[in-house]
C-alpha cells in the first residue's frame, strides 16, 4: 500500500505542474495544498481562494462546493494520498533513522488547524490581504523558488527571503516531527477534515475481528490514541500504516454510503 | 438508524455542494481561474 501511496502522490504532484500548457491552467480548486502562484500550477489553491473572497466579503459558493465534494468523496484521503506538501513532509521524513518515529514526540492536537483557518480568513477580511499567502512555506517552495529561476526579470523584495525562512523553519519541523503540517497547521487539512466523519470513503475498524492490540495507533503518523477514533477524526489522512500494521486484518479502507 | 441519519446528512451536503457549483460556476469559474492565471507577484515577494 506505501508504494501505490508514493505512486499517486508523485502522479498527483505531476498533473497539479500540467499547469506550463495554458489551457490546463483551470480554475478549479484543487483538494490539497498546492500554491496556484506556482508557475506551472494547474489549479487553484483553495486557501488561497478563501482569502480572496474574504477580501471580497463575498461567499466562495462555487469553491467550496467543489472542495465539498472533494470532502464528501474522500475526506482528508487527499492529505495522504495526494497532498505535494504531505509528499515533502514524507521525502524529509525518509532522513529519520528511525522513519516512524518523530524525534520530537507532541501530543494530538485536533483544534489547532482550526485556528488557524480561522485566523487566516479573519486576517484576509480585516486587512484585505492574503497575508497567509505570503508566509505560507508551501508557496515558498512550489511558487516562490521556482518563480526566482523562471522570472528573472523581476526583483526579489522582502517577502521572497520571508519566504524562504519560513520554508526553512517548516522543513526543520517537518525533520523533527512527521507530518507536522498535516498534524498542526494545516487550513486545508482542517476543511477536509470537517468531512472525515461524513465521507463515502473511510478507514473501518472490523470491532469483531480486533485483538485491541494497539498496533495500529502505535504507527499512527496522526497519533490517533483511540480506535474508536480512527474512523471519523479529524486528523486520519487515510495514509493506511495502521492497515499494514494490522495482523488481525480489522482495519480495511473502504467506501460505502450506510456507514 | 445511525445509517439512516449518516446517508441523510450525506445527501443534503452532497445536493447543497453540488448547489453551490451548479449555481454559481458561471460566474465565479472564471475569477477562481484568474488567480491562477494571474501571477499574485507580492504573494510571493516579488517586488
Amino acid at each position: 500500500m506505501s508504494k501505490l501511496r508514493w505512486t499517486t502522490q508523485f502522479v498527483v504532484l505531476a498533473i497539479a505542474n500540467l499547469g506550463f500548457i495554458q489551457i490546463l491552467k483551470t480554475g478549479i480548486p484543487c483538494p490539497f495544498f498546492y500554491c496556484y502562484a506556482c508557475p506551472a500550477a494547474a489549479f487553484a489553491c483553495p486557501i488561497g481562494v478563501f482569502q480572496n473572497y474574504a477580501i471580497l466579503q463575498q461567499f466562495p459558493f462555487y469553491a467550496l462546493g467543489l472542495v465539498g465534494l472533494f470532502g464528501l468523496a474522500l475526506g482528508r484521503f487527499w492529505c495522504g494520498w495526494a497532498c505535494p506538501f504531505g509528499l515533502l513532509q514524507d521525502l524529509v521524513s525518509l532522513v529519520r533513522r528511525r522513519r516512524s518515529q518523530d524525534v520530537v514526540r507532541l501530543p494530538r492536537i485536533a483544534w489547532s488547524k482550526f485556528v488557524v483557518l480561522f485566523a487566516v480568513l479573519i486576517v484576509a477580511w480585516a486587512a484585505a490581504e492574503t497575508l497567509f499567502c505570503k508566509i505560507c512555506p508551501a508557496g515558498s517552495l512550489f511558487a516562490a523558488i521556482p518563480q526566482r529561476f523562471v522570472s528573472t526579470e523581476f526583483s526579489f523584495g522582502t517577502f521572497f527571503y520571508v519566504h524562504l525562512a519560513t520554508l526553512a523553519v517548516a522543513l526543520l519541523l517537518f525533520v523533527l516531527v512527521g507530518r507536522f503540517w498535516c498534524r498542526f497547521l494545516c487550513p486545508m487539512g482542517a476543511v477536509l477534515g470537517l468531512f472525515n466523519p461524513v465521507s463515502i470513503l473511510k478507514v473501518r475498524v472490523d470491532f469483531s475481528r480486533c485483538s485491541h492490540c494497539e498496533d495500529c495507533l502505535s504507527v499512527c503518523p496522526a497519533r490517533i490514541k483511540k480506535l474508536e477514533d480512527i474512523e471519523s477524526c479529524t486528523d486520519c489522512t487515510r495514509c493506511g500504516k495502521c492497515i499494514e500494521s494490522c495482523g488481525a486484518d480489522a482495519i480495511k479502507i473502504s467506501a460505502s454510503l450506510k456507514r | 438508524m445511525r445509517s439512516h441519519s449518516i446517508l441523510i446528512i450525506r445527501l443534503i451536503l452532497l445536493l447543497a455542494f453540488i448547489g453551490f457549483v451548479a449555481g454559481f460556476v458561471v460566474s465565479q469559474y472564471e475569477d477562481v481561474r484568474s488567480l491562477v492565471t494571474v501571477l499574485c507577484l507580492s504573494c510571493i515577494g516579488i517586488g
